[in-house]
């Protein structure tokens, strides 16, 4: 699946790994917490080899994951109860749990939940719950694995959300893997994989700037990239790069303005 | 014509008890024949219950679900018949491929109906080309396909059937861009092929913009907007109330209409984009 792959992430970076279906994105979010162990080469989170069974426990606490599947990820019929589960797993005092499920509720917004069935919830709540969840065990690190696949807009945008204030505001690793272009733009880091390996790794203007090279390996860009590469294409000269209905009304409005004066 | 049409249909779950709740409220929506209607509205506001509706699988509480004009609830012996021509495709569908080859598979939908075997044959292979499977892959297992060829070979498991109305609950959901093109690539293809009538619901309005040639937005159980894809997406602030998103190129044209750059927000497309910055350009 993956080959000869180098790659690190930053320590409180939050990166977008993007790449079609079958491309291995999911084999290196199992790799990174240990899930899976590579055939060859090694990973190391926060220095400790994956393959090295004494750092298990230690590396799941750092290190956690939230999947696709809303439905697959809650454990207990009550909000709260499916958050201290891993702290309960962890032995920890129950004025500790009790402290660190509540923080948890209140970092992805969902105090008022806590006594609420968790099979009642919408689909976006569920992730939350998820997320929460994986936040009460304490980690540094979040890795989401097409985490907004099966929700709709609404619940698209509260897993952003969650994920930009993981990361501004606590300082977490934020890994994501999406097909969604406008959720990658988000991030400050994009990796873009193709057949195992990693063909592209910049920012996310860097990265958008490349029309082809994505085009190439059948990914999409965002419509108002897409829409200012083919004007450059028919010799406009704008810029490439652009991610935000806002900055390309900016540019057309110079560039509008611009052949207004000219012609003037 | 109207290839389905729901008249004050209303859809009660738990009826009786205190967890009592409409699913559907008192609607009436048409589907006209041969053409794709997208189907778009937040979480639990009655997309699924109206696919449901569609074939028979749920019965309304109250109301007529009409298929070419007719009821499909009046003779209720009929229903088989009705399965065969409205054809419906879950979320995920590839969780429910089963046989040993993709080939197989395919052919279940068919064989049941008392298909000969020389037509089976044939529908399997149109199927099959629809959804850009090739001879190959229908010799496989569908266990050791991709996730994208896995959705591919489930919803031509659908298409052998021949339906005349095909309700498809986010057949694109996961895939690639790539993969999302093939898909809805493909079923365009066979609706222009046989003249079906096809109702996709979506949550990428993108998707929707591209494919559709009508919209019906839901909103809380109740039809909350229905109309061609630039009468819907002209209505910005009312999508938005529906929890709902417009296309990212539409937001760049009601921003540069705000500046006074262009007249016109009815724009969801690239390529009508670009014509259209290309005239502002033009008349600079």
């Amino acid at each position: 699946m993956l080959s000869g792959l180098n790659v690190k992430i930053e320590k409180g970076s939050y990166t977008a790994i993007l790449g079609h279906n079958g491309c291995g994105k999911s084999t290196l979010a199992k790799l990174l917490c240990g899930i899976l162990l590579p055939t060859e080469g090694n990973v190391s989170v926060a220095g400790m080899d994956t393959a090295n069974e004494e750092n298990a426990f230690e590396i799941r606490k750092r290190c956690g994951m939230v999947f696709q599947n809303p439905d697959n990820q809650l454990v207990a019929s009550v909000v709260e109860e499916d958050i201290a589960f891993a702290p309960e797993n962890l032995g920890l005092a129950r004025d500790e749990i009790r402290r660190r499920v509540d923080e948890a509720l209140a970092t992805v917004d969902m105090s008022d939940y806590a006594r609420h069935a968790t099979h009642k919830l919408s689909g976006g709540q569920k992730q939350r719950i998820a997320i929460a969840g994986v936040l009460a065990m304490g980690p540094d690190c979040i890795i989401f694995d097409e985490a907004t696949a099966m929700l709709d807009p609404t619940g698209r945008k509260e897993i952003v959300a969650a994920m930009k204030r993981l990361n501004k505001e606590m300082g977490m690793t934020v890994v994501t893997i999406t097909h969604y272009m406008n959720e990658a733009v988000e991030a400050d880091r994009i990796i873009v994989m193709n057949q195992g390996e990693i063909i592209a790794d910049g920012t996310p203007e860097e990265i958008f700037s490349q029309v082809e090279v994505l085009h190439s390996v059948s990914l999409d860009v965002p419509q108002v990239t897409e829409l200012m590469f083919l004007l450059e294409q028919d010799g406009f000269p704008l810029p490439r790069g652009i991610l935000h209905a806002m900055d390309a009304a900016d540019e057309l409005e110079k560039f509008i303005g611009e052949q207004k004066n000219e012609r003037a | 014509m109207n290839a389905l049409e729901f008249k004050n249909v209303s859809v009660v779950y738990g009826e009786g008890t205190p967890f009592k709740k409409a699913a559907l409220d008192n609607i009436s929506v048409c589907f006209p024949e041969k053409q794709i209607t997208g189907l778009i509205g937040h979480t639990g506001s009655g997309k699924s219950t109206l696919a449901s509706l569609a074939n028979g699988l749920l019965k309304p509480t109250s109301g007529e679900v009409l298929l070419f004009g007719e009821n499909i609830w009046a003779q209720k012996r009929e229903m088989k018949k009705i399965r065969s021509r409205v054809g419906l495709v879950f979320q995920y569908p590839e969780y429910q491929l089963f046989d040993e080859t993709v080939e197989a598979d395919i052919s279940f939908g068919p064989k049941n109906i008392g298909l000969s075997d020389e037509e089976i044959k044939k529908r399997v292979r149109l199927a099959a080309e629809f959804c850009g499977l090739s001879q190959k892959e229908l010799k496989r297992s569908p266990f050791e396909l991709s996730g994208g060829q896995k959705r591919r070979a489930a919803i031509a498991g659908v298409l052998a059937m021949r339906p005349e109305v095909l309700v498809l609950d986010e057949p694109a959901a996961g895939l690639d861009p790539k993969g999302r093109e093939e898909i809805l690539g493909g079923l365009t293809e066979y609706k222009n092929t046989y003249g079906a009538t096809l109702i996709i619901i979506s949550h990428s309005m993108e998707d929707v913009a591209r494919y559709s040639d009508n919209i019906v937005v839901m909103k809380e159980g109740e039809v909350y907007m229905q109309g061609a894809p630039e009468e819907i997406f002209m209505q910005a602030e009312k999508l938005f109330d529906a929890a709902l998103d417009l296309p990212q190129i539409t937001k760049l044209f009601i921003e540069l209409k705000k500046r006074s750059l262009c007249q016109s927000t009815d724009v969801y497309t690239v390529g009508y984009a670009k014509k259209e910055i290309e005239k502002i350009i033009k008349n600079a």
